[in-house]
């Protein structure tokens, strides 16, 4: 005999449906209800729409000569990013030759001096001049080099503009999200506030509900070189996180080192 | 190929065999390819998701912890891809008035009946704004239970919360959803 049975029973009911453990009786119960209630009959509609072909049907299903493009194009792609890469590569150390050469200059230089000490002081101050541009190049790479370096050391180096704000926050025990915002918009946009380690590291520290939002906003960046202000302020406005949330800094400070770059425990 | 065998072969990528690489897209593909579609509802879609996939995890690989399981971790990176495809059209929904945007994801379920079909895409494209109603973890939770017909059980451990919760929120959601596209079906 059917039993009628209230909202909250339904959605016992369309559970054990979506597990498949619903008996034909329960399946007569949960129609019979949605025929009265338009609210349910909706949640029935999309469990049928969505139920309609398993996730084992539906790749079955997949087209061959589509799952068969894939590894072309990714392969494709993938030689793409590496040539990008290595050329990036060959750029950041194209210079590295230039210091035997100028080397090797400035012994000829010196052996020919006593035969033509003019030319070799006018060639000296050029060769100056270079070794001054060379400097001024190798530090600039450098500065790049620290940006995609995984080393601690190095990473700190390249995120050191962020002990302003890391200051600022350990100035207090928690801040809100609407805080967190307002501190955001004094750091200049495109300085690096997380490295996207930290950024991982933070996401598996933060409460799942936050967490899973961060993680589906940190699949936007695909970069290793972290996460900038502005692009942690975009991201923050479109989380679902309440504006008056606040969040412990002696946590978020411990993730970025700031704790050990400012001497606190 | 079980779930032991493609971390294998992902810790082997790791260690320098690029052949592994082709090995794990060619094993783990079709189930994107699948997963994406029920995002979706369109094939050439599912494809190049699955692909952006892909390439997401050529370039995160290094960062990938082989102490757990490599499926599940692609399938979180698909997923997010997923949910950023939909998300981008919400974003540009909030700016455009109405579900023109959306109206942009191809939907087509190629079954035997013509009318039919027309209208499950018609409404797999209105489930698909209604989704962008839902707070993040309410869509999470819907998404790996209703949508991608995961173990609620399994979705609860691997998400760190008591199934409890999760099936508090998987109530609130689906209940959300209903109300959003009895609106949205009331006002048409």
């Amino acid at each position: 005999m059917n039993q009628r049975i209230d909202c909250e029973v339904f959605q016992d009911q369309l559970d054990a449906l979506s597990e498949a453990q619903l008996p034909d009786e329960g399946m007569e119960q949960l129609r019979l209800h949605a025929a009265s209630c338009p609210q349910c009959a909706m949640q029935l509609r999309v469990h049928e729409h969505l139920a309609a072909r398993s996730p084992r049907d539906l790749e079955a299903a997949v087209p061959d000569e589509l799952a068969g493009s894939v590894w072309p194009r990714v392969r494709a792609e993938i030689a793409t990013h590496e040539s990008a890469r290595e050329s990036e590569r060959s750029r950041r150390h194209g210079w590295s030759w230039l210091v035997p050469a100028l080397a090797a200059a400035t012994v000829l230089l010196i052996v020919g001096s006593g035969l033509l000490y003019r030319e070799v002081k006018q060639l000296h101050e050029r060769e100056t001049a270079l070794v001054h541009q060379i400097g001024e190049q190798q530090r600039r790479l450098a500065e790049l080099d620290l940006r995609t370096s995984m080393d601690p050391a190095a990473r700190a180096a390249s995120l050191a503009g962020r002990t302003v704000w890391e200051r600022a926050l350990s100035r207090r025990k928690s801040v809100s999200v609407a805080e967190l915002e307002a501190m955001l918009h004094s750091v200049p946009e495109r300085a690096t506030v997380f490295s996207a380690a930290e950024m991982e590291a933070l996401s598996e520290s933060i409460p799942f509900w936050t967490a899973t939002a961060v993680g589906a906003a940190l699949s936007e960046i695909r970069s290793d070189d972290g996460i900038q202000a502005g692009e942690l302020l975009r991201l923050v406005a479109t989380l679902d996180i309440e504006p008056g949330r606040r969040i412990p800094t002696a946590r978020i400070l411990a993730i970025s080192g700031g704790a050990a770059r400012l001497g606190r425990s | 190929m079980d779930d032991r065998e493609l971390t294998a072969l992902a810790a082997a990528f790791q260690r320098g065999d690029e052949g592994s690489f082709k090995l794990l897209v060619d094993a783990l593909t079709r189930t994107l390819i699948a997963m994406a579609y029920r995002y979706i509802g369109d094939w050439e879609w599912a494809r190049d998701l699955t692909q952006e996939t892909w390439i997401r995890v050529y370039d995160r690989i290094r960062r990938y912890d082989p102490a757990r399981s490599f499926r599940a971790w692609v399938l979180a990176v698909h997923r997010n891809g997923c949910l950023s495809h939909l998300r981008r059209a919400w974003v540009r929904q909030e700016t455009t008035p109405g579900d023109e945007v959306i109206k942009e994801l191809p939907i087509a379920h190629h079954g035997r009946n013509p009318e039919e079909d027309l209208e499950r895409s018609e409404f797999h494209r209105r489930l698909l704004v209604a989704l962008g109603e839902l707070s993040e973890s309410q869509r999470l939770v819907f998404v790996r239970v209703d949508l991608e017909q995961e173990d609620q059980k399994e979705v609860a451990q691997d998400l760190g919360i008591k199934p409890a919760t999760l099936r508090a929120t998987l109530h609130f959601a689906r209940k959300r959803l209903a109300s959003v596209l009895r609106q949205s079906e009331e006002s048409q």
